[in-house]
C-alpha cells in the first residue's frame, strides 16, 4: 500500500527543504514551490478522503518501529475525527499560500516556514504515537513564532514571544500527562491506540493527568481564562498567519481534547464534565461579549473564535458526560463539524479582514463606512462569512451548532443558555457590517480597489465550502459519524 | 708447642716484611712481591697450625694448595696489569697512577 | 411530487439564475414566482382531493429534513405563492428605474423559496433553517438601499430582534426533540406535560419575534424603510405570518395554560399597536403597526382555541394588507417617494383608481361586509366570545376591531382630504395589475372560507348574530370616528407615547443594545486586564530570572573568590617551597657535596696509599677481634 498518509504529511517538509537549498531564488519561484507543495498535499489529503475510514479504530495506519523497548514508534493514521481536520488543514494552507503570493520580502523563508508549519499541523492530526504528537505539537509553535516575528505588524516581536512562551508553558503539562500515560500502560508504550483501547490510568492518577491535559488544551483552544494570547497573536500576525492560527492551530487544542482527554481518560472527564461544560459555556458567552466590545476587526474575529471554540468544548464535555451513545455521537459530531466549519469560515474572515487592512492600513471599524459600495466583492464576501459565523442556517456553522446545542440540552438542559451566544454574535457581526460596510462611503476610501484574482482565488474556495457545509453537512458528517458512532464503550 | 710458636713467629715476620714492602714500595712489581710475601707468611701460619694442631685433616693441605694456585693466578693477573700499564704509560710507578682520584 | 417540489425550487432556481446571469432579473423572478404559484395551486387541488405528498432529504445524522404537503401546509403554500407572485408583478413596475435590480429580485425570489420551505417543512430543523433564512432575506431586502442613512440600523434592528426571539424556537426544538426523540413535526406535537408547556412558551417567544407582537413590535415599524414591495410581501403577508403559522401548526401541542398566555399577548398587541397605528404620521408605519395589531387578533383566536379562525384572518389579512401596501406604494411614487401622511394629503383624490382599491382593502380590514375581512374578523370574535377566557379575550378583540376601524378611517381621511398632486408614476400598469388582483382577493376571500374549513376538517365557532352585529358596530363606530375626529382628540394623553410605539425606557436601543455594548466594552477592559495579568506573570518571571541572574553572578563571584584564594594559597606555598624547603634541600645538597668533596680526598688513586688504608683497617679489625675474644 502506498504510504499515502506519510507522503501527504512530509510533502510540505520536502518542499521546505527544497526551498532551503534554493538560495537566491526569486520570490515568484519560492511561492510557486510553496503552492505546488501545498497543492500536492491537498491532493494527497483528497485521496486520503477518498480512501475513507472504517468505523473501527484508525484507518490508513502506517507504522515504522523506532525504539521498540520504549514502545515509541513512528505511527500515523486517521479516523473519522482526524480525517476532516486533515483535509481542512490542507485546504487552508493551500489557500493561505495562494494568498501570500504577493509577499516579496524574504519570500523563501516565509514559504519554507509555512510548509514546515503545515507538516507540523498535519502531523498532530495523524500522529498515533504520543511522542510524535508532542513533537509536532511543539514544532508548530516554532513555525508560527517565526512567521509572526518575521512578517507581522508593528508589535510583532512582543506578540510572537508572548504567544510562543505562553503556549509553550501551556504545553508542558501535556508532556507530564503523556509520561503518566506511558508509565501507566501495560506494557509501557507510547502508542495512542492502546491508550484509547484500554485507558491506562484510573482514579486520582487519571484525574491529575486529565487536569494536566486540560490545562494544555485549554490554553491552545483557547478557553477563558487562558485565552488572552489569542487576540494579541492574531492582530500582529500576517494575514495568512492569522488564517492558519485560527483555522488550524486552535483545532490542535480541541483535537487533543477529543483524542486525549475524552478517549484516554474517559471516566475522569466524565467526572469533570460539569466543570468543563460550564467553562465552555462561560468561555463561549464571554468571547461573544468581548467581541461585541471590539473596534478592531481582527480582534473582533479573534474573540469570535473563543466563542466558537467554546461550543466545541461544550460538545466534548457533553459527549463525556452522557451514557447514551446516540447523544454522545450527536455532541461529538457537532463538535468535530464545528472545528471544520470554524476553520473554513474564520479562515475566510481573516483573509477578508487582511485584504481590507492591506488596502486601508487600518483595522479600526470606525475608520470605515459604506465599503459595500466601494469594494462590493469584498463586502459581500464578508457579509456571507459573517452570517455563516453567526450561525445562519444554510451556511457552515449551523449544523454543527445545532448538534452541539441539542446534545447539550439532552444532558445539561440548563447549559442550553449557551444559545444566547447566537444572539450576541448576531449583534456583533451586524454592528461590524453596519459600521464598516453600510452607509455612505467616506471620501478617502472611494479609490479602494476590489479583490484581485489572487485574493478571489484564495477566498472563493472557502466561501464555497461554507455554503457546501451548510447545505450538505452530511458529506462530512458521514465520515465523522462513522467514528463517533462507536467511540466510547 | 714451642715449634708451633716458632713457626708462627716466622710467619709473622714474613707477614710484617711483606706488609712493609707492599706499603712502602712504589713499583707495582715490588708491591706485588710484598703481597706475595704476605700471602707466604699467611701460608706458613696455615701450615703450622695444620702440622701442629690437626695433622690428620688433609683439608689443610688442600687449602694450602688452593692458596698457592690463587697466588699464582693473582701474580699472573698482576703482571698482566703491569704489562698493560707499562704499555699504556711507559712506567709502572704507582705514585703516578692517580687516575682514580675521587 | 415533482410539482410540489417546484413550489420551492422555482423561486430558488430563479434566485440562483439571477445571481449567476446578472440579467433579466425581473423576468426570471416573475418566472420563478409563477412556477411556484402554479405548482402551489396544483398541489392544493390535489391535496384537496385527498393526496398527501412528503419528501425526505438528508440532513444531520438522526435528523433528516422533511417536506410535507398536507391540507394545512398546502393552504399556506398557496397563500405565499399567490401573494408572492402578484407582489412580484407589482414590484416589476415599482422598481422600474431603480438600480440593483439583480440584488432585489434575487433577494425576493430567495425569500419566496425560503418561505415556501418554511410552510412546507415537515421537520423542525428545516423549519428552523427556513425561519432564519427568511430573516436573512428580510435583512438583505430591508437594507436594499444600504447606502442611505438610517436604512442599515433598521435592517440590523429587524434582524437582531427576530434572531433573539428565534432563540425561543431553538429552545422549543430542543425540548421537543429530546422529549419525543424525533424531529418530525407532526410526531412531536404529541408531547405533553411540562415539556409541552415549555415548548409552547418558547414557540410563542419565537412567534412574537417574527409576528411583531408586543413587546417585540418595534422592528416592524422600522422595517418600513425598505422598498414597498418588500413591505407588502414580507412585512404584511408572509414573514410576519410565520409566527402565526407556527402557532397554528403547533396548536395540538399547546396546553390551555399556554393558550391563555398566547391570547393575552395577542390581545395586548392588538391594543398597543392599534393605538400606535393611530398616532403614526407615516402611512407605511401606520400599516406596519396595523399589521402587528391584526396578528395580535390572530393570536387572540389561537388563544381562544380556534386556530382555523386565525388561519382565515391570516389569509384575508394577507390579501388586504398587501393591497394596502401596494396602494401606498403607488401613492409613494406619486408623491415623489415620500410616505409621510402630510405629503400624501389628498393623494387619494389625485389617483382615484388606486384609492378605490385602497378603500376596498381598508374597509375589508376594518371588517365591513361582504368583504373578506368581515368574515375573518367575525370568526375571530366568535372564537373569543365562546372561549373559556371570554371575559379577557373578547373585550380585547373588540377593542382591536374598534381600533382597526379608527386608523383605517383616519388613513382614508388623510388620503382624501386636501389637494393632492400626483406625479407621473412609472410602471403603473404593472403595479396596477398586482394591486388589482390582490384587492379582488381581499374582497372575495370570504367565499373561500367554508371550503378551506372543510379541507382542514376544522369547525368554525358557532356564528351568532350577536357577535357579528357587535363586531360590525365596533367597526363602523371606529371608521366614523377615525374619519371625523383628528387623532389628537382620539388618543388624548396617550398620543406621544403611541407615536413612539410605546417604547419603554429607550426601547431596544436603551434597554438592550446600549447596555449590551457597555457590558461588552467593560468585558473588553476586563479581558485586557487578564492579559495584563498574564504579562505581569511574564514580567514576574523575567524579574525572577534577573534575580536568578544576579544570584548566579554572586555565586560566580564567590566561586571566583574561592579560586583566587586558592591561588593565593598556592602562591604562598610556592614561596614557602622556594625559600623554606628548597633552601633546606639546597643546604642538604651542599652539605652532602662538601662531605663528598672531603671524602674525595681519601681517594688518592695511589695504590700503596690504598693498601695502607687496607692494612690499617685490618689491624683495627684484628685488635677488635682480640679485644672481643679477650673480653669474652
Amino acid at each position: 500500500m502506498f504510504p499515502l498518509v506519510s507522503a501527504t504529511l512530509f510533502l510540505p517538509l520536502v518542499g521546505a527543504m527544497l526551498l532551503v537549498f534554493m538560495r537566491g531564488s526569486s520570490p515568484r519561484l519560492a511561492h510557486a514551490v510553496g503552492i505546488a507543495a501545498s497543492g500536492l498535499t491537498l491532493l494527497g489529503s483528497i485521496l486520503m478522503w477518498a480512501r475513507g475510514v472504517t468505523g473501527e479504530g484508525f484507518s490508513q495506519v502506517e507504522e515504522v518501529a523506532w525504539i521498540p523497548s520504549l514502545g515509541a514508534a513512528y505511527r500515523v493514521g486517521v479516523d473519522g475525527i482526524s480525517l476532516p481536520l486533515v483535509l481542512m488543514t490542507a485546504i487552508l494552507f493551500f489557500v493561505s499560500l495562494v494568498f501570500s503570493a504577493h509577499i516579496s520580502e524574504r519570500a523563501r523563508s516565509y514559504v519554507a516556514l509555512f510548509l514546515l508549519l503545515e507538516t507540523a499541523c498535519l502531523g498532530v492530526f495523524v500522529a498515533l504515537d504520543a511522542v510524535l504528537f508532542y513533537v509536532f505539537f511543539e514544532v508548530s509553535l516554532v513555525g508560527m513564532y517565526f512567521i509572526i516575528a518575521g512578517w507581522g505588524y508593528e508589535g510583532r516581536q512582543r506578540a510572537a514571544l508572548t504567544f510562543f512562551i505562553y503556549t509553550l508553558l501551556g504545553s508542558l503539562p501535556l508532556l507530564l500527562a503523556i509520561l503518566a500515560l506511558y508509565l501507566g500502560s501495560e506494557p509501557n508504550t507510547f502508542d495512542m491506540r492502546s491508550y484509547i483501547d484500554s485507558p491506562p490510568l484510573s482514579g486520582l492518577a487519571a484525574t491529575l493527568a486529565l487536569i494536566a491535559m486540560l490545562v494544555t488544551f485549554f490554553v491552545k483552544t483557547p478557553v477563558f481564562p487562558v485565552h488572552t494570547w489569542l487576540p494579541l497573536a492574531h492582530t500582529e500576525a500576517p494575514t495568512a498567519g492569522s488564517v492558519i492560527l485560527a483555522g488550524v492551530m486552535l483545532k490542535l487544542g480541541t483535537y487533543g481534547l477529543v483524542r486525549f482527554a475524552l478517549q484516554m481518560t474517559p471516566d475522569a472527564l466524565k467526572q469533570l464534565a460539569p466543570l468543563v461544560v460550564a467553562l465552555g459555556v462561560f468561555s463561549a458567552l464571554y468571547g461573544a461579549f468581548v467581541a461585541l466590545g471590539q473596534t478592531d476587526l481582527k480582534r473582533l474575529v479573534a474573540y469570535t473564535s473563543v466563542n466558537h471554540m467554546g461550543y466545541v468544548v461544550v460538545g466534548v464535555g457533553v459527549a463525556a458526560a452522557t451514557t447514551d451513545a446516540e447523544v454522545r455521537s450527536l455532541a461529538l459530531d457537532g463538535a468535530t463539524l464545528q472545528m471544520v466549519s470554524h476553520g473554513v469560515v474564520t479562515g475566510a474572515l481573516f483573509l477578508l479582514v487582511g485584504m481590507l487592512q492591506d488596502r486601508a492600513h487600518t483595522r479600526d471599524m470606525g475608520a470605515f463606512g459604506g465599503l459595500l459600495q466601494v469594494v462590493p466583492v469584498l463586502g459581500w464576501a464578508f457579509v456571507l462569512a459573517a452570517f455563516a459565523s453567526l450561525g445562519l442556517p444554510g451556511l457552515a456553522h449551523f449544523p454543527a451548532e445545532l448538534q452541539v446545542f441539542l446534545g447539550t440540552f439532552y444532558v445539561y438542559p440548563v447549559a442550553a443558555i449557551v444559545v444566547l451566544g447566537l444572539a450576541v454574535t448576531a449583534g456583533l457581526y451586524l454592528r461590524a457590517i453596519q459600521v464598516a460596510f453600510l452607509g455612505e462611503p467616506l471620501g478617502k476610501w472611494t479609490g479602494m480597489k476590489d479583490l484581485g484574482a489572487r485574493e478571489v482565488l484564495a477566498v472563493a474556495p472557502l466561501l464555497l465550502l461554507t455554503v457546501l457545509l451548510g447545505v450538505a453537512p452530511f458529506l462530512v458528517l458521514e465520515v465523522i459519524h462513522a467514528t463517533t458512532a462507536g467511540l466510547l464503550p | 708447642m714451642t715449634t708451633l710458636i716458632v713457626a708462627l713467629a716466622v710467619g709473622a715476620i714474613l707477614f710484617g716484611v711483606g706488609l712493609y714492602g707492599a706499603l712502602s714500595q712504589t713499583n707495582l712489581v715490588m708491591i706485588m712481591m710484598g703481597v706475595e710475601v704476605i700471602l707466604g707468611g699467611a701460608l706458613v701460619n696455615l701450615v703450622a697450625f695444620w702440622r701442629f694442631l690437626h695433622p690428620e685433616a688433609y683439608s689443610g693441605q688442600m687449602f694450602v694448595l688452593i692458596v698457592m694456585t690463587v697466588m699464582a693466578l693473582d701474580m699472573a693477573v698482576g703482571f698482566g696489569v703491569a704489562t698493560g700499564r707499562f704499555r699504556a704509560r711507559g712506567s709502572i710507578e704507582m705514585e703516578e697512577a692517580r687516575d682514580l682520584k675521587g | 411530487m415533482i410539482v410540489a417540489a417546484l413550489i420551492i425550487l422555482g423561486p430558488l432556481a430563479a434566485a440562483v439564475l439571477i445571481l449567476a446571469l446578472r440579467r433579466l432579473a425581473p423576468a426570471l423572478a416573475l418566472l420563478g414566482a409563477g412556477v411556484s404559484l402554479i405548482a402551489a395551486l396544483f398541489t392544493l387541488s390535489r391535496v384537496a382531493n385527498g393526496a398527501a405528498y412528503s419528501a425526505t432529504l438528508p440532513g444531520l445524522p438522526g435528523l433528516p429534513l422533511r417536506l410535507v404537503a398536507e391540507p394545512l401546509t398546502a393552504v399556506f403554500a398557496a397563500l405565499v405563492a399567490v401573494v408572492g407572485f402578484f407582489v412580484m408583478v407589482y414590484a416589476v413596475g415599482y422598481m422600474r428605474g431603480e438600480g440593483g435590480l439583480v440584488r432585489f429580485f434575487a433577494g425576493m425570489s430567495f425569500f419566496v423559496a425560503a418561505m415556501q420551505a418554511l410552510v412546507l417543512a415537515g421537520d423542525w430543523v428545516l423549519l428552523l433553517a427556513a425561519w432564519e433564512l427568511i430573516g436573512f432575506s428580510s435583512y438583505l431586502l430591508i437594507g436594499f438601499w444600504f447606502e442611505r442613512p438610517g436604512i442599515a440600523p433598521a435592517a440590523s434592528r429587524a434582524f437582531l430582534y427576530t434572531r433573539s426571539a428565534d432563540l425561543g424556537l431553538y429552545a422549543a426544538i430542543f425540548v421537543l426533540i429530546s422529549q419525543t426523540g424525533t424531529s418530525e413535526i407532526s410526531r412531536t406535537l404529541q408531547a405533553g406535560g411540562a415539556a409541552a408547556v415549555a415548548a409552547g412558551l418558547f414557540l410563542l417567544l419565537a412567534a412574537m419575534g417574527k409576528s411583531a407582537q408586543t413587546p417585540l413590535h418595534g422592528w416592524l415599524l422600522d422595517a418600513m424603510a425598505g422598498p414597498t414591495p418588500v413591505s407588502a410581501l414580507l412585512h404584511s403577508a408572509t414573514l410576519v405570518a410565520a409566527g402565526a403559522i407556527l402557532l397554528i401548526r403547533a396548536f395540538p401541542l399547546l396546553p390551555p395554560a399556554v393558550l391563555v398566555v398566547v391570547g393575552v399577548v395577542g390581545g395586548l398587541t392588538t391594543l398597543v399597536t392599534g393605538l400606535t397605528a393611530l398616532a403614526q404620521r407615516d402611512l407605511k408605519r401606520l400599516l406596519a403597526a396595523s399589521t402587528a395589531s391584526q396578528y395580535g387578533l390572530m393570536l387572540l383566536a389561537i388563544g381562544a382555541g380556534v386556530p382555523v379562525a386565525a388561519l382565515f384572518h391570516l389569509l384575508a389579512h394577507a390579501a388586504m394588507k398587501s393591497s394596502l401596501f401596494l396602494g401606498a406604494g403607488v401613492f409613494q411614487h406619486a408623491s415623489g417617494d415620500s410616505t409621510e401622511l402630510a405629503d400624501l394629503e389628498g393623494m387619494g383624490r389625485a389617483r382615484r383608481l388606486t384609492f378605490l382599491g385602497f378603500v376596498i382593502a381598508g374597509l375589508a380590514l376594518a371588517g365591513v361586509p361582504p368583504l373578506s375581512g368581515f368574515w375573518s374578523k367575525d370568526a375571530v370574535l366568535a372564537a373569543t366570545f365562546v372561549s373559556p377566557n371570554a371575559w379577557l379575550l373578547a373585550p380585547l378583540a373588540l377593542a382591536g376591531t374598534l381600533l382597526t376601524g379608527l386608523y383605517v378611517g383616519r388613513a382614508l381621511r388623510l388620503l382624501w382630504r386636501g389637494e393632492g398632486e400626483s406625479e407621473p408614476v412609472a410602471g403603473e400598469r404593472w403595479m396596477g395589475a398586482g394591486l388589482a388582483v390582490l384587492v379582488v382577493l381581499a374582497a372575495t376571500l370570504g367565499l373561500a372560507m367554508p371550503p378551506v374549513a372543510g379541507l382542514l376538517g376544522a369547525e368554525l365557532s358557532e356564528e351568532t348574530l350577536l357577535v357579528a352585529a357587535v363586531g360590525l358596530v365596533a367597526a363602523l363606530i371606529g371608521l366614523a370616528l377615525g374619519w371625523a375626529l383628528p387623532t389628537g382628540r382620539l388618543l388624548g394623553p396617550v398620543y406621544g407615547l403611541a407615536g413612539r410605539g410605546f417604547r419603554v425606557g429607550g426601547g431596544f436601543d436603551g434597554l438592550v443594545a446600549r447596555p449590551a455594548l457597555g457590558f461588552a466594552r467593560a468585558l473588553d477592559v476586563f479581558d485586557r486586564g487578564i492579559h495584563a495579568g498574564v504579562l505581569a506573570v511574564g514580567g514576574f518571571g523575567l524579574a525572577l530570572a534577573r534575580v536568578a541572574d544576579t544570584m548566579s553572578d554572586g555565586i560566580h563571584a564567590g566561586v571566583l573568590a574561592v579560586g583566587s584564594a586558592s591561588l593565593a594559597v598556592a602562591r604562598a606555598s610556592r614561596v614557602i617551597d622556594d625559600r623554606g624547603i628548597d633552601g633546606l634541600i639546597d643546604a642538604l645538597v651542599r652539605g652532602t657535596r662538601d662531605l663528598g668533596a672531603r671524602a674525595r680526598e681519601l681517594q688518592s688513586g695511589l695504590v700503596h696509599r690504598e693498601l695502607l688504608l687496607a692494612a690499617a683497617g685490618v689491624a683495627l679489625v684484628f685488635a677488635l677481634l682480640i679485644a672481643g675474644s679477650v673480653g669474652s
